[in-house]
């Protein structure tokens, strides 16, 4: 189902896992569809160590129904969220349609929850962010890794409203600190990791931005 | 003693509704449904055949009897959308009737049993193909609109298998709406004869609403707020999900259960949003009509 890259470097993100959401049906209808792709996920999660980003791929994905949609993504992102989440996972949705983000959406919005996805190397956020949390990440995801500082000041408020933005979007896990004071979010820490290692497995990141304003 | 069931010549969704009431005031007995004299049906009108006539048997414990209809062009439609196929399982036959046409039926989908999650995925999976050739070719859809179509008979069948506690059936079928709409039309036809929509909400949400709970209240709370029978916050977005794409072709949307019915309405089409008062029937009966697109300045 999946192709993992484990990375033991000291870039943001330990492990990459590239998961065709299709692999098991072509087709994602139905709860019990749902849950069966939803654990050969989190199965290709278990024990990894340290920040993992797993990217799901839907360009093979036809039909995706509100109840598949909830049971892959949002009880995932939930369980992920807990303070008693498994793993020290992020995901990211890799090429979904109009059609899927519909369905993709319409579960966000229910559950108050936030996802990233790339399509064609345009990273966006999805759900139901206010405006000047969207603003927020959308500067941050421009600017690379940053740290509260220089956050601060190009985003025009103080430190101390800086740093509270970057935990909430760690806190949402659509950011990654990196332990040190500085935060990225998920395209960028993937886009580092890739030019870190000059594989090309995110040249969708690379491709689209380069590497300027990258640390 | 038989107790004879007319089935009104239209059997379309007005139909169903004077079926219905004959069902309702009946009082057990051996029932006749008398459907000789049908002349047009919808898919809604005939799945509700079907549904009338296993209402009658959980009801009263007695197969009932179908007397087929006359009109040759009407038995040899319904051959073709597999009504004597799935009817068989339900009445009795006055005289022969020929169980599957030759023939191959140019329905978008044939009546389907729906009784678990595979025949859910089996329908979308069947169903794709000719949709793209109906929705695209005939009625003006875009190429996305396929997949939200298959999204749309996914949700109201998985109503069936997580909701009513019995079998269900779909079918859903494209013709001229000459008289309201003067347009083509896809219709989608989904019931079952189960707890229905007070039943399947009554153990987590009739509490809340005291002397207010009724078919009308159970129906506005799935409809209209996404509530669920299960306590699983990400329940109920399903009907939110078609609502909210039917709007979006103007088409429109009904849900009957028990002595109610909720609906979107387009523009096109007088209807109440709700109705409440109706004949007594289990279950739920669920229809889906999205016209074709007009293109601006008119054209079909």
């Amino acid at each position: 189902m999946g192709d993992p890259a484990m990375g033991m470097t000291g870039e943001l993100v330990k492990t990459v896992v590239h998961t065709s959401v299709a692999t098991l049906y072509n087709n994602l209808v139905t709860r019990p569809t749902g849950q069966a792709v939803r654990s050969a996920i989190e199965a290709q999660l278990q024990g990894g160590r340290g920040c993992c980003v797993s990217v799901l791929d839907f360009s093979q994905v036809g039909v995706l129904d509100f109840s598949c949609a909830d049971e892959v993504i949002a009880k995932l992102l939930m369980k992920y969220l807990r303070a008693d989440r498994p793993s020290e996972a992020f995901f990211v949705v890799q090429d979904a349609s109009e059609h899927h983000r519909d369905s993709i959406d319409t579960v966000l919005r229910r559950h108050k929850l936030l996802l990233v996805a790339v399509d064609s190397g345009r990273p966006a956020l999805w759900g139901p962010a206010p405006v000047r949390l969207r603003a927020a990440w959308n500067r941050l995801d421009r600017m690379g890794r940053v740290d509260t500082s220089k956050f601060a000041s190009a985003h025009g408020v103080n430190e101390a409203t800086a740093g509270s933005w970057l935990r909430r979007l760690v806190n949402l896990r659509v950011a990654v600190p990196d332990g040190h004071g500085s935060f990225s979010s998920l395209p960028a820490a993937l886009g580092d990791r890739a030019a870190a290692r000059s594989t090309g497995a995110m040249t969708w990141r690379s491709s689209s931005r380069g590497s300027s304003g990258r640390r | 003693m038989t107790v004879v069931i007319p089935v009104p010549e239209t059997l379309d969704s007005r139909g169903f509704e004077g079926l219905v009431a004959g069902w309702a005031a009946a009082e057990g007995g051996r029932a006749l449904f008398d459907s000789r004299h049908v002349r047009w049906v919808s898919p809604y009108g005939i799945v509700g055949l079907l549904a009338a006539g296993a209402a009658w048997q959980e009801r009263f414990g007695e197969r009932p009897l179908l007397q087929p209809p006359e009109s040759k062009e009407v038995a040899s439609y319904l051959s073709r959308i597999h009504f004597f196929e799935n009817a068989h399982e339900i009445f009795e036959f006055e005289g022969h009737v020929r169980r599957r046409s030759a023939t191959e039926s140019d329905a978008l989908l044939e009546i389907t049993p729906i009784r678990s999650h595979q025949d859910v995925h089996d329908v979308v999976d069947r169903v794709r193909e000719r949709a793209a050739a109906i929705l695209g070719r005939r009625l003006g859809y875009p190429p996305p609109a396929v997949l939200h179509f298959s999204v749309i008979l996914s949700e109201v069948c998985q109503n069936i298998v997580e909701h009513a506690g019995t079998d269900g059936w779909v079918s859903a079928q494209t013709y001229n709406w000459k008289q309201r709409l003067g347009r083509q039309v896809v219709v989608i036809a989904v019931m079952d004869v189960g707890m229905g929509f007070r039943g399947s909400l009554a153990r987590e949400h009739a509490q809340r609403y005291g002397d207010r709970w009724s078919d009308e209240t159970a129906l506005e709370a799935a409809f209209l707020h996404g509530v669920s029978r299960y306590r699983d916050p990400g329940r109920g977005p399903g009907l939110q999900g078609i609502r909210k794409q039917v709007t979006r072709w103007n088409g429109l949307f009904t849900i009957r259960s028990g002595t109610a019915r909720i609906a979107e309405v387009p523009d096109w089409i007088e209807r109440e949003p709700i109705s409440s008062g109706l004949p007594d029937f289990p279950g739920a009966q669920i229809q889906v009509v999205l016209p074709q697109v007009v293109a601006p300045g008119g054209g079909g």
